[in-house]
């Protein structure tokens, strides 16, 4: 514990000048640095997303403070080459053990450079679909159909194949099935028209498409795609099923499951069948 | 309660006290209304779009809703009697697609009449600005886009018109406005007309003294590089209609400006 003399010696000296003048600049310069970091985001607001805005705040803010430390300390008396020269060796250990996350990060403003997607959109990677909660320095959050939390690694995304499924007003809604071998294909091509047509969801621009697709082991394959807007996309295709499933079974247009036929041999006679009694049991046991 | 509205047409004010109650058949729509003691109840319904849909706009008082009819009700303070129903244009463009092919040879110039099925805006209140409670199409027409390709473009309704060239009152429904729309083909090439978006958020509504509804008369002009010249919007109601008053604004009539910036915009073929 310094004694009272020792603390008027230091007074006396002038030291205490730098040390007081360091922490005024401290003050002042963390408070412009708060202050210009909010005009900053309040003017790029109109501009960026909400996204970009935080980030754009925080690179003002940081580097407003970063510049008010190292004055401060340069006030204090440090020799700021030799920090330089520990900061180098510092990074250099700190980026080999720390390559994923770099990786990550570097991969993170790639993507928001190329924003493949938003907040809000929903999109598919991998086998998981989910809505955007943020996008992040390392990874991106999303929120799954049935509430889950799902954190990706920006990297992973940078690497793989992104869906969005928001990034189009409209989407094609891909209905198959197939139907037995002995149904008019055109008939069937009419109804599945006129159903289309009936539902004010269902897009009439583009045109609904139908396309046989072949002829399966027991059926013949079709693929029926309407258009509607992306939020009645579930809506349109649970309507078009059943209104399908509907007429079918009113025009008795049979959806046929699997079966195999067996013949003998070309223009065979039917397979004869012949049950066999069971052996009569011996009561005497011999 | 008088079977038409305040001024003997089928839309305008219609007197419904507490406890009354009052059932609409306009084109596709059911709709009935009742009075309640501190709210409004509506019910509602479309029927399946039918080409043979009767020239009806009905209003029979007392009737009750039916069955498939499902229940909204809005609560309002003020205890004023009167519905307002007033006819207006549709919220989104209208693509309108001829049944048979049309076409504008190089150097000819068409009038052609669309009619496009209206929607209702229900209001209540004693005086203006009235509070609108719903607002219902007569008839549901389909989704559909307009746009060169399926990422750019716009969500608009389709209808299939004929496309007169020639007015047959007996042909005009009273829930339909008609849209004369004046097609001139400078270009080299015959105009084949497949698809119009017409756009009905920037046209005014009007009713003849007749009855009858119409729009602003709308010119298209193909020059003769084959792009727009001008699209241009009648600053009044249509010469067919001498006369009418103007019963509802455009929805979005500073855009108008702005409404069309490519011929490709407006025909797609």
């Amino acid at each position: 514990m310094p004694t009272w003399s020792e603390i008027g010696t230091w007074l006396g000296s002038g030291q205490w000048w730098g040390l007081a003048r360091a922490v005024l600049i401290l003050l002042i310069g963390l408070i412009a640095a708060r202050v210009l970091a909010s005009a900053a985001a309040r003017m790029l607001v109109a501009r960026l997303d909400a996204h970009r805005t935080l980030i754009a705040r925080r690179a003002v803010f940081y580097l407003i403070a970063g510049l008010t430390v190292t004055t401060a300390l340069h006030q204090l008396g440090f020799n700021l080459s030799v920090l330089l020269g520990a900061a180098g060796v510092v990074s250099l250990a700190i980026g080999f053990a720390s390559q994923t996350a770099i990786s990550n990060l570097i991969s993170g403003l790639f993507l928001m450079g190329e924003r493949p997607f938003g907040i809000g959109d929903m999109v598919r990677v991998g086998a998981t679909i989910g809505e955007v909660l943020s996008i992040d320095l390392l990874s991106v959050k999303l929120r799954t159909p049935d509430n889950l939390l799902v954190r990706i690694p920006n990297e992973t995304l940078l690497k793989s194949e992104v869906t969005n499924l928001s990034r189009f007003p409209i989407r094609r809604i891909d209905l198959t099935f197939g139907i037995a071998r002995k149904e008019d294909i055109g008939r069937v091509r009419a109804l599945l028209l006129e159903l289309a047509d009936a539902d004010p969801m269902c897009l009439e621009e583009p045109k609904p498409l139908f396309i046989i697709v072949g002829f399966g082991a027991a059926s013949v394959e079709l693929q029926f795609s309407v258009w509607a807007r992306r939020e009645n996309f579930l809506e349109l295709k649970n309507g078009m099923l059943q209104a399908i499933k509907r007429r079918f079974d009113q025009e008795g247009i049979e959806i046929p499951f699997p079966h195999v036929s067996l013949y003998a041999g070309s223009g065979s006679e039917p397979i004869p069948v012949r049950f066999v009694p069971p052996p009569p049991v011996d009561p005497a046991g011999g | 309660m008088p079977a038409r509205s305040l001024d003997g047409r089928w839309f305008g004010a219609f007197e419904i006290p507490p406890g009354a109650r009052g059932r609409w058949e306009i084109g596709a729509l059911a709709m009935c209304v009742e009075r309640a003691v501190g709210e409004w109840r509506i019910w509602h319904s479309h029927a399946p779009v039918d080409p043979g849909l009767p020239d009806r706009a009905l209003f029979a008082p007392d009737l009750g809703p039916t069955p498939e009819q499902a229940l909204q009700r809005y609560v309002v303070d003020d205890l004023h009697p009167e519905l307002r129903l007033t006819p207006l244009l549709p919220d989104r463009s209208v693509v309108a697609r001829p049944v048979s092919p049309l076409f504008v040879p190089a150097g000819e110039s068409a009038r052609l009449y669309v009619g496009i099925p209206l929607w209702l805006r229900l209001e209540v209140g004693s005086r203006a600005p009235y509070q609108t409670l719903l607002e219902l199409p007569t008839v549901r027409l389909s989704d559909t886009w307009f746009g060169l390709t399926p990422m750019v473009g716009e969500l608009c309704y389709a209808l299939k018109t004929r496309c007169r060239l020639a007015l047959d009152p007996a042909q005009q429904l009273p829930y339909r406005a008609t849209v004369p729309l004046v097609i001139r083909n400078r270009f080299r090439e015959p105009l084949a007309l497949e698809r119009v978006n017409v756009p009905v958020r920037q046209l005014s509504l009007y009713a003849a003294p007749g009855g009858a509804l119409w729009a602003n008369e709308l010119t298209l002009e193909r020059d003769e590089e084959g792009s727009l010249a001008a699209l241009r919007f009648g600053p009044a109601a249509p010469v067919e209609a001498a006369g009418a008053e103007e019963v509802a604004r455009p929805r979005d009539p500073t855009s108008r400006r702005a409404a069309i910036r490519s011929f490709s915009a407006l025909f797609q073929s």
